[in-house]
């Protein structure tokens, strides 16, 4: 009993879940931001190559992670010109970082915001968001105090898939990130490497912890219903 | 005080031939406009362009005298009530009615004010802190019309603003939204397929086919001038009998009728159409014209719709009072030939 409390309040165990949930919450953030703005503005605009657009936002979730991962690697390695401005700008490379972590979750969570964006905004009347611009409103007012609130079911299960999708992120963020301990080991990562090297207690406490924060989330969104 | 002017208006998407096609009108100040048309005409397109929800392809529409055609929506001050009411689902029936007056930045307590008072003639009071999914029907159709009000703005549109009612409500919301339109002094544009609004509301008519103009003219002048066969069996119900005839030197022929009707100055020999409406079809025993044998009955109550049958030719008769016939009877009837409308065969105008 004494070393599962020594467990549990180890750094070890610790750190791969402020990690994940830091990596998370922040990349959950950027992509309801940006996936709400993509959604909103395809659901609204027609233009000539919508289709390949639409369909290049949402291939990061058909492809596998490892593709991902190395996609990123070749567009933002040190070699690339986009690492290399990145490395200009932070004074390091971004790969192999936290931040390549975050933007590896960013990648893989998108197309699940974007989708229930999209999909939220064009459920709406239109009829509605013409009666507030008759009523004078101006685009902004009519996104903010209209549209966003009658999307706001699905803006809110799109955040919660996305904050998902995020957390259980592995094989992109493993191939771009790394496992550095204390820096870029998530917990999906921990559990991969304890399993590999036969640590079976470390494993179950890291996925309990998954499943506790799942149901939290969760719960919180059907407590708020 | 306001008054709208159409230029020459053309409306095309990317494909197919223009929905709207030289749109040309000027509205005199306060008129109550009734744009009507079977479904497809283009009367909502044109009240959408009028909104700025649509772009004008080509013209111009000026209100007073400023053109409008590149001023967003929000600048062009006039309320409009759709057809489905459009209230934001979110908001209560006060944000509902308050809204417009929020973009329009007013002061708190003048929002406050305005909003109970138009709340007030529009019969909403008590139901100012309920969700529009709350409200019946009615309710929703007033809270469109309350939005719509409350802004005191000069031009009012209306995309058939009844249609979703029961028949008992729309006669009666159709007496309110004259009432409203005489005490708020607006020059309103009203789109209906309903031939009985258009009557019973317009000050004047513009009966729109293919988005095209038929006709303009006050309700009087639509019902006994039609300019062409599309207003005449339009406007009218039941539509008016159409029947094949001839001109030759001032005499009227109507096939399968045995008889004639003069006409001074139809110096022209031609065949036409001859358009006789329901009413001006008269049960008379003893000045008849012609016997037709009665096939179905409508009773309405105040009137009697008779379908009858005359030389395989089909008649629509309104009779005044509750009438009962059975199928067979002998039906003998004179023609009110006075409002007998002519119409030419080929290019279907009226001939006057």
């Amino acid at each position: 009993m004494d070393s599962l409390l020594n467990n549990i309040t180890s750094p070890t165990f610790l750190s791969p879940i402020w990690i994940s949930l830091k990596i998370s919450i922040l990349a959950g953030i950027i992509v309801v931001i940006i996936g709400t703005i993509a959604g909103y503005f395809l659901a609204r605009k027609s233009f000539k190559g919508k289709a390949v657009v639409e369909t290049l936002l949402m291939l990061p979730m058909v492809l596998p992670p490892t593709v991902v991962g190395f996609l990123l690697i070749v567009i933002f390695g040190k070699n690339s010109w986009a690492g290399q401005a990145l490395t200009w700008l932070f004074d390091r490379p971004i790969i192999f970082t936290w931040w390549a972590a975050v933007l590896a979750a960013i990648i893989v969570a998108f197309p699940l915001m974007y989708q229930s964006a999209k999909s939220g905004f064009l459920s709406i009347d239109r009829d509605i968001e013409d009666a507030a611009r008759v009523d004078g409103a101006n685009d902004w007012k009519i996104f903010w105090l209209i549209s966003v609130p009658l999307a706001s079911k699905a803006l809110i299960s799109g955040a919660i898939l996305s904050f998902a999708r995020a957390l259980g992120e592995f094989g992109a963020t493993l191939m771009f990130a790394g496992n550095i301990p204390g820096e870029t080991q998530t917990i999906p990562i921990a559990i991969y490497l304890a399993i590999d090297s036969g640590q079976m207690t470390m494993a179950w406490l890291w996925v309990g912890a998954m499943i506790i924060i799942s149901f939290i989330i969760l719960l919180t969104i059907r407590v708020k219903e | 005080m306001t008054q709208l002017i159409f230029e020459h208006i053309f409306k095309s998407y990317q494909v197919g031939e223009p929905v709207i096609k030289d749109f040309h009108f000027e509205t005199k100040e306060q008129e109550f406009i009734v744009f009507v048309g079977p479904s497809g005409c283009g009367k909502s397109t044109i009240l959408k362009m009028i909104a700025g929800l649509e772009d004008i392809t080509s013209g111009r529409l000026l209100i007073d005298g400023k053109e409008m055609n590149n001023v967003p929506t929000r600048e062009r001050n006039l309320s409009m009530v759709f057809q489905n009411y459009a209230l934001y689902p979110h908001m209560t029936v006060y944000q509902n009615i308050a809204f417009g007056l929020k973009m329009r930045k007013e002061k708190k307590t003048d929002i406050k004010k305005k909003v109970l008072k138009t709340a007030e003639i529009t019969g909403l009071t008590n139901l100012l802190t309920r969700k529009p999914a709350d409200l019946s029907g009615g309710q929703r159709q007033r809270v469109a019309l309350a939005r719509a009000i409350v802004c005191d703005n000069p031009v009012f549109l209306m995309d058939e603003p009844l249609s979703n009612l029961d028949a008992k409500l729309r006669t009666q919301m159709r007496r309110e939204i004259t009432l409203l339109h005489e005490r708020l002094a607006t020059t309103t544009i009203y789109v209906t397929h309903d031939q009985t609004e258009a009557m019973t509301m317009a000050d004047r008519i513009i009966v729109l086919k293919d988005g095209s103009i038929q006709q303009v003219g006050t309700p009087h002048e639509i019902y006994e001038t039609p300019a062409n066969l599309f207003v005449a069996s339009f406007i009218g119900s039941p539509a008016i009998n159409v029947l094949n005839g001839k001109i030759e030197s001032n005499v009227i022929t109507i096939d399968g009728i045995p008889t004639i009707f003069s006409r001074k100055n139809l110096r022209t020999t031609k065949e036409v159409l001859v358009g006789i409406r329901p009413e001006h079809l008269i049960i008379d025993e003893y000045n008849s014209l012609l016997t037709a044998t009665v096939e179905d009955l409508e009773t309405l109550g105040a009137d009697t719709i008779i379908y009858a049958k005359h030389n395989q030719i089909h008649l629509t008769i309104k009779a005044p009072g509750l009438l009962s016939f059975t199928k067979g009877d002998q039906l003998p009837l004179s023609i009110a030939d006075e409002h007998l409308l002519l119409f030419d065969k080929a290019s279907k105008k009226v001939i006057l």
